[in-house]
């Protein structure tokens, strides 16, 4: 129905129709002394990095417009398919020399930090990778996009602008990854975001805060645990809730960048211990507990530096600390989506060559203590080791 | 041949897992270990201050050279102006505040609800970079930064690019709501120069 109005519109100012559309690929080489990153990069070089998006953003008029991005993904054993990151109805409401307020509605970005609204674009990344601590693979799904509706507001004062957004809609949360069995159902997911950003002088300072609130119910009458069912004794009911506070800062001077994120998590799941008849002898009935409860931390210090207009540097600190709280996760050592508790402490530098306006080069050396944001999936059978090293390199094409 | 690649850190490593695993076990000699200990860190952070140095020499070695091709493409003092479409009821005095709205592409009306169209140089044009530091006060890459994130996230489009100053008086003229730069010694007739307050 809302095309429908759309389109009456433009027919009515066709002059200012304006469809722009560009495509992206990445591809990228990683390699690690130990444990694997986004594929089989221990002792061997993983190939399985690949990002093709096309985006297209059509102008109806200047108050209505249409944007999208079509991403196709590949990131080890974690993420392998085409999906769509974003489409939605931009739609400003009211616009003056002060302010403008407006509302996008179908699927966002989630605005969460710097980054996240471009997580999967190359050219947008500080480096190959995002810091992990803050920007991590194993809460994706909850991070990536929503379908739902938000409403911005963009304040134009003397001294820098304001932009403020507000969102509430459903998450693309399918399953917990290796977190919790998967014949675990997830449903009624909710997911309430707030940021804030202030950029003094176009950027050169900028302060923001972003908030998450996300919540689902959790469900099952039977488990499947290594392809056994486990008759259950009862039906599993629970919840299972996460929040978080962001601090971003940055500041800009000359080629110069220095950006810092800080943010602090808690989340938990409640729900009702449940019991299963072993299905090898004895037979016991075995009883688990999933209610968790954990508080995370994270932050990171980034240094780049423009050397000139082909070359760019990076130097980062990035720092998360799963499980600050007093409870531990009941389930196994793994905390939520994170593979291993402790603390990981990852030193990276990078250089980046921009061949022409549209490519790039990437390339990054990690020396990493810890390994909690390694993804469960590429890491089955594997022996985990810290602290280990890793190389990366990626090409990047825009057109 | 990536344990090759990797065979320097590699040494540091497995004397890591050594002082791991022992403290890990507390069995093994305990001097033996403490030893181990102290060497480790020292090379550790000796390795470490090492890497930061020889990167922050990295960093640092370009300077000038950025410098310098900063001051060679401004070529001698060019007083630019921002003009914008010949119509009678636009106005002909602009906010600073808001052309840097405007170019930072959250701006998409005029004041009075008309519609904005923003054109621009290419980036590496020594007008566009001259506009970028003395009207907007930002170096063109971060501005291209802020673009990016605003494209690649689907919350805006960027300015059209176009390759020379006649290419610019020549859209401006022919777009009701446009805003551009050009030289003030390019101005005609064809567009309206737009004062900054």
């Amino acid at each position: 129905m809302l095309f429908g109005i759309c389109i009456n519109v433009s027919t009515q100012n066709s002059s200012a129709e304006e469809l722009l559309y560009s495509f992206v690929i990445n591809q990228g080489l990683v390699a690690t002394s130990d444990n694997n990153f986004y594929g089989d990069s221990d002792d061997s070089i993983s190939f399985q990095y690949t990002e093709l998006s096309a985006n297209g953003s059509y102008k109806i008029n200047s108050h209505f417009r249409v944007a999208g991005q079509v991403l196709y993904r590949r990131a080890g054993e974690t993420s392998d398919s085409v999906d769509i990151d974003y489409l939605f109805i931009d739609s400003q409401i009211f616009g003056s020399e002060a302010f403008n307020l407006g509302i996008n509605l179908g699927r966002f970005k989630n605005p969460i930090g710097l980054y996240n609204d471009t997580r999967d674009v190359a050219f947008t990344r500080p480096g190959v990778f995002l810091p992990q601590g803050i920007y991590p693979d194993a809460l994706r799904d909850i991070y990536i996009s929503s379908d739902g509706a938000l409403a911005y507001a963009n304040l134009f004062r003397a001294l820098g602008q304001w932009h403020i957004e507000l969102a509430y809609g459903a998450p693309r949360l399918e399953e917990f990854g290796d977190f919790i069995p998967k014949s675990i159902d997830i449903s009624d997911a909710k997911i309430l975001l707030g940021r804030i950003i202030y950029e003094h002088d176009l950027g050169r300072w900028q302060l923001g805060l972003s908030y998450i609130r996300q919540t689902s119910d959790l469900s099952a009458d039977n488990l499947n645990a290594l392809s056994l069912p486990l008759p259950l004794t009862s039906p599993i009911r629970g919840d299972e809730q996460l929040e978080q506070y962001l601090f971003t800062a940055q500041y800009n001077h000359n080629t110069w960048t220095l950006t810092s994120e800080y943010a602090r998590t808690s989340a938990g799941l409640s729900a009702s211990p449940f019991s299963f008849a072993s299905p090898a002898p004895p037979f016991d009935l075995v009883t688990v507990n999933l209610s968790t409860d954990f508080e995370t931390e994270s932050y990171y210090f980034q240094l780049q530096k423009q050397l000139n207009d082909r070359w760019s540097s990076l130097l980062r600190w990035d720092v998360l600390e799963p499980n600050k709280g007093n409870q531990p996760a009941s389930f196994g050592n793994v905390s939520f989506g994170y593979i291993d508790s402790t603390k990981t402490e990852d030193l990276t530098l990078g250089l980046r060559w921009k061949i022409a306006d549209s490519m790039m080069l990437s390339t990054e050396y990690h020396y990493i203590e810890g390994f909690a944001w390694v993804s469960p999936e590429d890491n089955l059978d594997v022996d985990l080791k810290s602290p280990w090293h890793m190389i990366a390199l990626s090409f990047s094409y825009r057109f | 041949m990536i344990r090759q690649l990797f065979q320097l850190p590699s040494v540091l490593l497995r004397l890591c897992l050594q002082r791991h695993r022992g403290q890990r076990n507390g069995q093994s000699d305990q001097t033996g270990v403490f030893r181990c200990q102290i060497k480790l860190s020292r090379i550790r952070r000796l390795t470490r201050l090492l890497g930061l140095l020889a990167f922050s020499c990295l960093l640092l070695t370009n300077v000038t050279i950025s410098s310098a091709n900063a001051s060679d493409t401004i070529a001698g003092p060019v007083q630019q102006v921002l003009i914008t479409h010949n119509d009678n009821n636009r106005q002909t005095e602009v906010l600073r505040r808001s052309v840097r709205a405007m170019y930072s592409m959250r701006m998409r009306t005029w004041p009075d609800g008309s519609p904005l169209t923003v054109y621009v140089l290419l980036d590496d044009d020594p007008l566009h970079q001259q506009f970028c530091r003395d009207t907007l006060g930002i170096l063109p890459f971060h501005l291209r930064r802020s673009w990016d994130r605003l494209i690649f996230s689907g919350k805006g489009q960027p300015p059209i690019a176009v390759k020379n100053m006649q290419e610019m008086k020549q859209k401006i003229s022919e777009t009701p709501g446009a805003i551009g730069y050009i030289t003030g010694d390019q101005v005609d007739a064809s567009v309206t120069i737009l004062k900054i307050l």
